[in-house]
């Protein structure tokens, strides 16, 4: 277990390695600094601006100084839940702001990314409440209506891509309906305060929530469904109807654990999907959270903000992706023991 | 794998026609589904192919004398707000989000199934190394990869004043140079059991170069899983397409794709609800049908599930 622990840590470490390597050469090779669109910039200001942001330096350089800047020099986790402050939490630096002169890449992740997380965690957790009801069922009435009717509902899921359904659940919901705000968010600070309501909150992440939580329903339900399938198929499922146990005791008792491990395979993929996914949805619903920032920086040439923004994602999708395999190796002795 | 992968025109009578792909096709046939999505890709992909010629309007000439009018004879599928005829605009981008798919599934062919074949041929500690790759990209973020790749082609084409022709074939290279990986994986498992064959034994002891036994002997016998796969790669590569355009990172006015225009239609969507409805609905109908017919393909093939 420890020996499969490490040697997936160590792939992540590699393949985290690569991708800020990747991303900063390939930032740099594009032609042009970031300054260079800036119509009223003279070309003193901009041998100023180089030397401020120390793009004067040799290209090593300067990727040795970011890679130095990076490296965790401390852990306090109580930090980054209380502020989201990098620097304080790990002493993790990403730099100024190319664009937003007066910013550090911390500040904006700071001030962006809790607006993510919580659109991502109650998405992941409508998804799961969806998807696992949906595939659940779908197992146990096996060839019954109600397993057509979750099977249609994933296979839409599945097909139809969250920037056709969210502007569609805008025009009919918020729109035509008049139900929820077409867009915007409130944020729990906000609630705290008293200048909004509850309901107002809630209502401004219905539709968002919703439309990407649906989204990742879809596989989550298809694969429970042929996960218990599989397993509802093996023999000890039969010695368990055969000495008399309810159905319900095998689903819940007998089948859960086997059939719900596809699911947890899925976890690495569908947190990448909901981080990508929040680009889309933040900007249907105009959320300001970080997804909406990476696409915006990218369009920008933001340099440190891309950067800081990819790490961010690449660290939590590859995190995410550790963390299922570990779960899995834990739920199923087969794979703890093939590694 | 015994059957003749490729029956010589003789072979075309009913009693010799028991090859793996007339199987294969008498299975897809049965199949409703698929066989209604490959007739609806092929009746979308000839509408845009032809339709944008005889049709009396330009995608990009506007009309100020029918702006923003809903479907109608005139205009089936109505105007948008400069006049100009949705259907011709929804055939046109269609055009761009079908050659999108096609040309990067292509690239990723290519490298995929060079990559697999390779590594799975030559095997041991080249082999390990390789697959090794391919499990570090597999962590990558890939979307965010393809964003980055986007932004980048962008900046060379308008540094370098290429056209915005050059703009989408980068797109394709830099959608392609990240979908190959499933492809390698499958085809090196493929041929990894083929080459442990008998048939290939012999052509080895025949002395033929390994080139010649990869590409000849062994790679057509690996199309089974290949032409599933490339099916299913044609909408997902359609899929990041349509994301990164509408996210404003794909093609670039005045050129158009089904993203840009769902895109365009969104923000339009309260006044004129058509923009984005017909744009939505054919894209999740070609989408749609390429997964059926997918799907199809691969139970009538008898592919294994290798999906993730």
């Amino acid at each position: 277990m420890i020996r499969f622990f490490t040697s997936r840590l160590l792939q992540s470490l590699v393949a985290m390695l690569v991708v800020i390597t990747v991303t900063f050469f390939l930032l740099r090779a594009v032609p042009g600094g970031p300054f260079t669109q800036e119509r009223a910039v003279t070309a003193e200001t901009e041998r100023a601006l180089n030397e401020h942001y120390k793009l004067n330096d040799p290209l090593w350089k300067q990727y040795v100084d970011y890679l130095k800047n990076l490296t965790p020099k401390k852990f306090q986790p109580s930090e980054f839940t209380n502020g989201f402050d990098l620097k304080k939490a790990f002493g993790v630096d990403f730099g100024p702001s190319f664009r937003y002169s007066s910013r550090t890449v911390n500040e904006i992740i700071a001030d962006k990314f809790p607006v993510s997380i919580d659109l991502g965690l109650t998405s992941l957790a409508i998804a799961l409440l969806l998807g696992l009801t949906l595939g659940v069922i779908a197992a146990a009435k096996r060839n019954t209506w109600a397993d057509y009717t979750a099977t249609t509902i994933s296979m839409i899921g599945i097909s139809t891509p969250t920037f056709v359904i969210g502007p569609l659940a805008v025009l009919v919901v918020a729109i035509y309906l008049g139900w929820v705000p077409a867009s915007g968010w409130v944020r729990w600070e906000e609630v705290q305060a008293g200048t909004q309501s509850l309901g107002d909150l809630i209502r401004s992440r219905l539709l968002p929530c919703c439309v990407l939580g649906f989204a990742f329903a879809a596989p989550i339900a298809r694969l429970a469904r042929s996960g218990m399938l599989d397993v509802l198929n093996q023999d000890f499922i039969r010695t368990a109807r055969a000495k008399g146990a309810s159905e319900w005791r095998v689903i819940v008792r007998h089948t859960l654990r086997g059939g719900l491990l596809p699911v947890v395979a899925y976890l690495g993929p569908a947190t990448a999907g909901i981080l990508t996914g929040s680009f889309v949805i933040e900007t249907i619903f105009q959320i300001p959270g970080l997804g909406r920032e990476f696409v915006t920086s990218a369009f920008n040439r933001d340099y440190t903000l891309v950067l800081g923004t990819v790490i961010l994602y690449a660290v939590l999708i590859m995190g995410f992706n550790l963390l299922a395999d570990v779960v899995q190796a834990w739920m199923n002795p087969k794979i703890r023991l093939e590694s | 794998m015994t059957t003749s992968v490729q029956p010589s025109p003789a072979s075309v009578e009913v009693e010799q026609g028991t090859s793996l792909w007339r199987d294969a096709w008498l299975r897809l046939r049965k199949n409703k589904l698929a066989v209604f999505g490959m007739i609806a890709v092929t009746v979308i992909a000839l509408a845009c192919v032809f339709g944008p010629m005889i049709s009396p309007y330009s995608y990009e000439e506007m009309n100020w004398e029918d702006i923003s009018q809903g479907p109608s004879w005139r205009h089936w599928c109505g105007t948008d707000d400069a006049g100009r005829d949705m259907l011709v605009r929804l055939l046109v981008g269609g055009r761009i989000s079908l050659a999108v798919g096609l040309c990067a599934t292509f690239v990723a062919l290519i490298i995929g199934v060079t990559y697999g074949a390779v590594a799975g041929y030559v095997g041991g500690k080249i082999d390990a190394f390789m697959m090794r790759v391919v499990d570090i990209m597999y962590a990558l973020p890939f979307t965010i990869f393809v964003i980055l790749l986007t932004v980048f082609t962008r900046e060379i084409v308008t540094t370098y004043q290429l056209g915005p022709a050059f703009d989408i074939m980068l797109l394709f290279a830099a959608i392609g140079a990240v979908e190959w990986l499933t492809m390698a994986r499958i085809v090196r498992g493929q041929v990894m059991s083929i080459k442990k064959m008998e048939y290939i034994e012999a052509a080895r002891s025949l002395g033929y170069s390994p080139l010649r036994i990869i590409f000849r002997h062994i790679l057509p016998n690996t199309l089974g899983p290949v032409i599933v796969y490339t099916t299913l790669t044609i909408p997902a590569v359609m899929l990041l397409e349509a994301f990164l355009s509408y996210l404003g990172l794909g093609v670039q006015a005045p050129m158009i794709s089904w993203g840009s225009l769902i895109e365009d239609g969104q923000r339009k969507m309260e006044e004129y609800p058509w923009l984005l409805l017909f744009p939505a609905g054919i894209f999740s109908l070609t989408l749609f049908s390429l997964n059926f017919l997918g799907d199809g393909l691969r139970d009538a093939l008898d592919v294994r599930s290798s999906k993730d």
